[in-house]
C-alpha cells in the first residue's frame, strides 16, 4: 500500500506530536519525522502543513538568528495546538484499534 | 546560492495564482528550506525535492487541506445541531402558516422555561441527591434550577432579536451556568465519598458527616477518650445525627452538638460493641446512666485477638464485650 496516501491523513498529528516534544524549525521537523520512520514524507508537505497549522492558530513561531546560514523560523505548539493534538491522538487511537481489529479478523 | 534562488523563483511562479498575502505567508520559509537542503546535498535540488512544480503542488495541497482544528464538535455545534433537529421535527408536525404553528410560537417561552426546569431538576436529582421533590430542597439546588432556566430562556431567545450583543450575554450566562454545574458536580462527589460536607446546610448547623452516627475516640494504647469536641477545617463543629440512623440519644447539650462520643443506645438488633441496647423504657423517658462515666463502657484492649463472641446484653457486663483493636 502506498504510504504517501496514508500520510496525508495523519501528517497534521505527526507534525503536532513532533513539535509537542520540542520546538523545531521547518527542516528540523522534516528530519525528525524521517528519523521517526516516516521516510516517505515530502519536504513541501511538511512546510505546507506547518504554514497551515500556523494559520489555523495551532502554532506559535519565532525567528532565531543564526551566525552561519539562514535565520531559522521555529514553530511550537500553543494551547489550541495542544488541544488539537490531544483530540487527534484520541481519534487516531480509536481509529487504529478499529483497523487492527478489522484486519485481524479477515 | 543561485540554485536556491532559481528553484525558489520557479516555485513562486507555479503558485502565482494564490493571493499575494497568502503566498508570502506560505513561502516565508522557502529559501531557508532550500538552503538547508542545498547545504547537506551536492548536486541539483531536483534530485532531492523533485521539480519546482511538483514541490509547489505538494506545498499547495498540504496548505489547503481542511484544517482539523476547525472540525471539532464543540458544545455550540451540539446545541445548534439539536436545535436544527427539533426544528425539522416541528416543521413536520406543524407546517409553516398553520394556526397551530402560530400558537406554538407564542407559547415558545413557556417551553424554554419548562426545558430549563427539567434540566435543572435532573441535575439536582441525579447529582445533588436532591430527591424527587418537584421543588428544590436547599439553596444550591435552587440556584442550579434558576441558572438552568435562565440559561434555557436565553438560549431560546438567542439570535431572534439582537444576535450580536445577545451572543455575548449568552456566553457569559453559559459560562456561569457551566461553573455552577461544575461546582455542583464537585460538591456531589465530595458528599458521596463520605467525607465531611464542606457547606453547612441551612437546617443543620455545623459540618455533617456522611454515614456516621457517632464517633468514638481512643488513645493509641486503647483508652477511651470522652468529651472530645470535633471541628472541621473551617472551624465548623462536626455534627452527627444519631437519631437519623435510628439510635436514641440521651443527654447532650444542644449548644455543643459536637461533643463525642455521644451518649446513644440502640434498639434490639442494632446494638454493637460500642452502642448498648436501650432499656425498654428508653422510648418514654431518659434511660438511667448504666454505663457510668466511662462511656463507652468498653475497655478496648491492645490485644488483637480479643474477639470473644458477643454477649447477649453488652451493657449488663460491658467489660466482656468484644473491643475494637487499635491498629497498632
Amino acid at each position: 500500500m502506498d504510504t504517501t496516501q496514508l500520510l496525508k491523513g495523519v501528517l497534521d498529528v505527526a507534525v503536532l506530536a513532533v513539535l509537542d516534544e520540542r520546538d523545531s524549525y521547518g527542516y528540523e521537523v522534516v528530519r525528525r519525522l524521517r528519523e521517526a520512520g516516516l521516510d516517505d514524507v515530502g519536504d513541501a508537505s511538511v512546510y505546507g502543513t506547518l504554514r497551515r497549522l500556523f494559520k489555523a492558530g495551532a502554532l506559535t513561531s519565532y525567528v532565531v538568528p543564526s551566525e552561519e546560514g539562514p535565520h531559522r523560523k521555529y514553530y511550537g505548539l500553543n494551547d489550541a495546538g495542544r488541544v488539537t493534538l490531544k483530540d487527534s491522538r484520541a481519534t487516531w487511537s480509536s481509529f487504529a484499534r478499529t483497523m487492527d481489529t478489522l484486519l485481524e479478523h479477515r | 546560492m543561485s540554485i536556491v534562488t532559481d528553484y525558489a523563483a520557479a516555485v513562486r511562479a507555479a503558485l502565482a495564482d494564490i493571493p499575494q498575502a497568502d503566498r508570502d505567508e506560505l513561502l516565508e520559509d522557502l529559501e531557508e528550506h532550500l538552503a538547508e537542503v542545498a547545504a547537506e546535498h551536492d548536486g541539483p535540488l531536483e534530485d532531492r525535492l523533485g521539480t519546482p512544480e511538483a514541490y509547489a503542488a505538494e506545498l499547495r495541497a498540504a496548505y489547503t487541506e481542511p484544517v482539523s482544528t476547525k472540525t471539532r464538535r464543540g458544545p455550540r455545534e451540539l446545541v445548534s445541531g439539536l436545535e436544527r433537529g427539533t426544528q425539522r421535527l416541528f416543521d413536520g408536525v406543524l407546517p409553516e402558516g398553520s394556526a397551530g404553528r402560530d400558537l406554538a410560537r407564542d407559547l415558545r417561552p413557556l417551553w424554554w422555561v419548562a426545558r430549563g426546569y427539567l434540566a435543572g431538576y435532573l441535575v439536582n436529582a441525579l447529582l445533588l441527591n436532591d430527591g424527587t421533590d418537584l421543588w428544590p430542597n436547599g439553596r444550591l439546588a435552587l440556584l442550579v434550577l434558576v441558572m438552568a432556566i435562565a440559561g434555557s430562556v436565553l438560549l431560546g431567545g438567542r439570535g431572534r432579536r439582537r444576535p450580536r450583543r445577545g451572543s455575548v450575554i449568552l456566553l457569559a450566562v453559559a459560562g456561569l451556568t457551566g461553573l455552577a454545574v461544575l461546582g455542583a458536580l464537585a460538591f456531589s462527589v465530595s458528599v458521596r465519598d463520605g467525607y465531611a460536607e464542606a457547606v453547612p446546610s441551612a437546617s443543620e448547623p455545623g459540618s455533617q458527616l456522611g454515614a456516621v452516627a457517632n464517633i468514638y475516640v481512643f488513645t493509641r494504647d486503647g483508652k477511651p477518650v470522652k468529651d472530645v469536641l470535633l471541628y472541621d477545617e473551617w472551624g465548623q463543629p462536626i455534627v452527627t445525627t444519631p437519631d437519623a440512623w435510628g439510635y436514641i440519644e440521651r443527654g447532650g447539650d444542644p449548644l455543643t452538638p459536637n461533643v463525642y462520643p455521644k451518649q446513644i443506645c440502640a434498639e434490639s438488633g442494632m446494638e454493637s460493641t460500642l452502642v448498648p441496647l436501650c432499656p425498654d423504657n428508653a422510648q418514654v423517658g431518659p434511660f438511667p446512666d448504666e454505663a457510668g462515666p466511662t462511656f463507652p463502657a468498653v475497655a478496648p484492649t491492645a490485644s488483637p485477638a480479643a474477639t470473644p463472641p458477643p454477649s447477649d446484653n453488652p451493657s449488663a457486663d460491658p467489660t466482656d464485650s468484644p473491643s475494637p483493636t487499635p491498629s497498632d
